[in-house]
């Protein structure tokens, strides 16, 4: 079953200009997806679509095979969670703790219960020393991780990143793309990440590229990647990893292109 | 901004800080009331007692509670000099040429003073040994019963404490735009009318939108997360009343009756 | 004239609870014509330091000289806003300060706050837009209908049309799409090659930093921690670690290739280079 299947969605924010235009993708479950484009191209809306913030024009989205309406929307809030991209725009509690709380609140879980679950939510992304602590004492990348661990109290097979790292510092970054992966890594969890960051992307399963509100190219990275002309013109770079593999298969070095550094030096490694 | 005494809570560990927000509102309005009452020497006694035992308790410098008190003092002086030119009954105190203070002019403006003295340092008590959010929580369940009458208590407490969040993050933008429009030529303290009215403006238009940007993405977070205004909630903090709090209201309602009780019958008066 | 900055110490609230002093002597000279770049932590006094640069700051200890201005502790400055006319700063999501109806009054606002009329504000606008790579039909647009990035180059615009001799940019592509980001750094490249302007960036992208400055300067905890050309930085990759920088994709390359044994000489910065250098340490395929 997919976690998310989207058919024929269209969006227009005045009525008149479609910044989403027909779009079709479906995302299997358990995988590791990435949506790409430039600004402007339409992946924000499609996150606020799918966790039904926003209506579509026309076209239907499936999560984990139920459609998404008006009636099913706060049910299907207990399986999508979402990390927005500014830090202090989604914090609403007045501490770590009560952040936390605030979905839980909402999903009427009993008060009893919610002590141990903000704990250890707190714990899973490191921030279990800062229970008390107010927002303004936290940096960008741990308001974020408190974001996470927000949604991870509710449990959701499905979690979206929408920009979540373009707003902080290398430190914040590298925090972020780590609990990303550990995220992936545990249970059968999907996870549907919005960035500009390739190497990220590198990593991930499953590629859709967007422009102008259409689905342009999708694949594994790799997949993606062959179309160097096509994400040139849609000014969208490829990893560096990438480019050095290619040189190195060029120099007749190695045989295999890859696109994550660690595939690099290991295929070195073995040449050594 | 640092300087703001009133309205600031004071992190300590005292049995004031401690206590139930629900029990420190109804204290307070209790003893409001009391104030109110014209309930002669003994009645401010009584109140100034407990005023004064309830600050000890909570471990506040009286200094932190005077500070409080500088913004009424011009206020205070005002008050007297009014008093003393208008008001022309009770026994002549002082005499000098044909100027005479008169004592009722004297007892007036003291009346005053104490209850706004009393009303002051009752509040920075209250705030300064409540965290907003947990006063917030306070409002709201004292509210809880005019829901019925469709107050919506609720909705009231989160904007309270949505609002009390976002002040830190409101200053420090405020900051960020003023040094960006200094940085184009912007004087914020020189200039004439026009000057002014365009580096306000230079201010307040950025702040708004950049307010508004942040409203529609908390909102969308809020969502995102599974809120609706109407749709029933748990919550996480739960009050609750101990000793201190019982003995605390008990105290106040004592005083509000012995009040009462003086006002009516005269006695002491 | 170089930028001088002597013993620079900065204490917020002083005597105070809340007094906190994020410069400890900060000793540096800023090379004219070049491009220097800044970094450091989030908290390492990077943005206290840049607001000491037009004025916006007085030191609470030590100097600074720029562009002929002398500023010291409890010395109000003479003409300080000819200085703020010299050195031009732009902070960070520089979108955030746009209020006018209109880009081409925005632009023009620098201006005529520093003496200009009408008419010229209005000439220099025109002669400004082009080179954030905006036209002439964008002038009577109201600039909130416009996307991020194109509010960006207005608000840069807003402060370029002061013609500074000085440009100081505090992480001036942050939130931009990549290719957004390319464009941004190639207009400040163009102003300082062809215009001759010093410029100061605030970077967290140590790519921009490899590819673009000349001049690179650490600081940390309110200190300089290091100061060299960006060659010399680059080659030490132990120095960007120690503050919890993240390199380039290249130096990070070359420590994982380290780590596995490879011999890599500090100086290789280039694909080309790096590539050869491991032709003649691996078995090669035929």
């Amino acid at each position: 079953m997919d976690a998310i299947r989207v058919n024929h969605l269209s969006f227009s924010y005045d009525g008149q200009t479609d910044v989403i235009k027909n779009v079709s993708f479906s995302i299997p479950k358990g995988s590791y997806t990435t949506i790409i484009g430039h600004n402007g191209s339409g992946k924000s809306t499609i996150a606020k679509l799918l966790i039904g913030l926003m209506e579509p024009k026309t076209g239907t989205i499936e999560i984990l095979g139920k459609e998404l309406n008006e009636a099913s929307l706060y049910e299907l809030r207990d399986h999508v969670g979402i990390v927005f991209q500014n830090p202090d725009n989604q914090f609403i509690g007045s501490t770590v703790a009560d952040d936390i709380a605030f979905g839980l609140e909402n999903h009427c879980v009993p008060q009893k219960e919610m002590q141990t679950i903000i704990e250890e939510s707190a714990k899973k992304v490191g921030m279990q020393d800062y229970l008390n602590s107010e927002p303004t004492k936290l940096s960008g990348g741990q308001k974020q991780r408190v974001a996470i661990a927000g949604i991870l109290a509710i449990e959701p097979e499905i979690i979206i990143f929408d920009e979540s790292t373009s707003m902080l510092d290398p430190q914040g970054k590298a925090s972020i793309n780590k609990q990303i992966k550990a995220l992936h890594s545990q249970k059968d969890r999907t996870i549907l990440s919005i960035t500009h960051d390739m190497e990220e992307v590198a990593q991930s399963d499953f590629v859709i590229v967007l422009k102008d509100g259409v689905v342009r190219l999708t694949g594994t990275p790799m997949e993606i990647f062959e179309h160097e002309k096509e994400l040139e013109e849609m000014k969208l770079d490829i990893p560096f990893a990438l480019k050095i593999s290619k040189k190195l298969v060029d120099e007749n070095i190695t045989d295999k292109k890859v696109c994550t550094l660690d595939e690099v030096v290991d295929q070195l490694w073995q040449l050594k | 901004m640092n300087n703001i005494a009133l309205g600031r809570y004071m992190p300590l560990n005292s049995s004031v800080h401690r206590m139930d927000p629900r029990a420190k509102i109804l204290i307070l309005l209790l003893l409001m009331i009391a104030i109110f009452i014209p309930a002669g020497v003994f009645g401010y006694v009584a109140i100034g007692l407990f005023i004064l035992f309830s600050l000890m308790i909570s471990k506040l410098k009286i200094s932190y509670a005077l500070r409080a008190m500088k913004p009424i003092f011009w206020m205070m002086i005002f008050l007297l000099v009014v008093n003393v030119l208008v008001i022309k009954t009770g026994t002549p105190w002082i005499q000098w040429g044909w100027f005479t203070v008169y004592s009722d002019a004297i007892y007036q403006t003291l009346y005053i003073v104490v209850r706004l003295m009393f009303m002051i340092v009752l509040t920075t008590i209250l705030t300064a040994t409540t965290k907003p959010l947990d006063l917030t929580l306070g409002i709201e369940k004292l509210l809880k019963p005019f829901e019925k009458i469709g107050v919506p208590a609720h909705i009231i407490a989160m904007m309270i404490s949505i609002a009390l969040r976002f002040i830190p993050t409101l200053i420090e933008e405020t900051q960020r735009i003023m040094n960006a429009q200094a940085s184009r030529g912007v004087d914020f303290e020189n200039g004439g009318l026009k000057e002014k009215v365009f580096s306000i403006l230079s201010l307040i238009v950025p702040l708004f939108v950049s307010s508004f940007d942040r409203a529609e993405q908390l909102a969308n977070a809020m969502e995102a997360r599974g809120y609706d205004p109407n749709k029933k909630r748990t919550r996480y903090k739960v009050l609750k009343m101990t000793g201190l709090d019982i003995v605390g209201m008990t105290g106040s309602i004592c005083i509000l009756g012995i009040c009462i009780f003086i006002c009516i019958t005269k006695i002491g008066m | 004239m170089a930028i001088e900055i002597n013993h620079l110490e900065h204490v917020y609230n002083t005597d105070t609870p809340f007094e906190h002093k994020a410069l400890h002597g900060i000793d540096l000279s800023i090379p004219e014509g070049k491009v220097t770049a800044i970094i450091g932590q989030t908290g390492s006094g990077k943005s206290t330091l840049v607001q000491h640069l037009n004025g916006l700051l007085i030191p609470s200890a030590g100097s600074l000289d720029i562009c002929g201005f002398h500023i010291q502790p409890l010395l109000k400055i003479k003409d300080v806003k000819q200085l703020r006319k010299e050195v031009g700063l732009v902070f960070q999501f520089p979108e955030y300060q746009l209020f006018e109806e209109t880009i081409e009054k925005d632009i023009a606002f620098g201006p005529k706050n520093f003496g200009e009329t009408e008419e010229n504000a209005n000439e220099l606008v025109r002669k400004i837009l082009p080179m954030v790579g905006l036209d002439e039909s964008y002038l009577q647009r109201s600039p909130f209908e416009l996307s991020g990035g194109q509010k960006r180059r207005v608000a840069i615009a807003g402060i370029l049309v002061l013609n500074p001799k000085v440009l100081v940019l505090d992480e001036p592509t942050a939130g931009l799409d990549p290719q957004g980001a390319k464009e941004m750094m190639s207009l400040f490249m163009e102003l300082n090659q062809v215009q001759k302007k010093t410029i100061l960036l605030v970077s967290h992208d140590m790519e921009h930093v490899m590819r673009y400055c000349d001049h690179v300067v650490v600081l940390d905890h309110g200190k300089v921690l290091q100061e060299s050309d960006v060659k010399t930085f680059f080659e030490h990759p132990e120095w960007m670690m120690e503050v919890g920088i993240n390199p380039p994709a290249i130096v990070r390359l070359k420590v994982m290739l380290k780590e596995k044994g490879f011999v890599i000489p500090d100086e290789i910065l280039n694909e080309e280079e790096l590539i050869q250098c491991i032709k003649g340490q691996v078995m090669i395929h035929e």
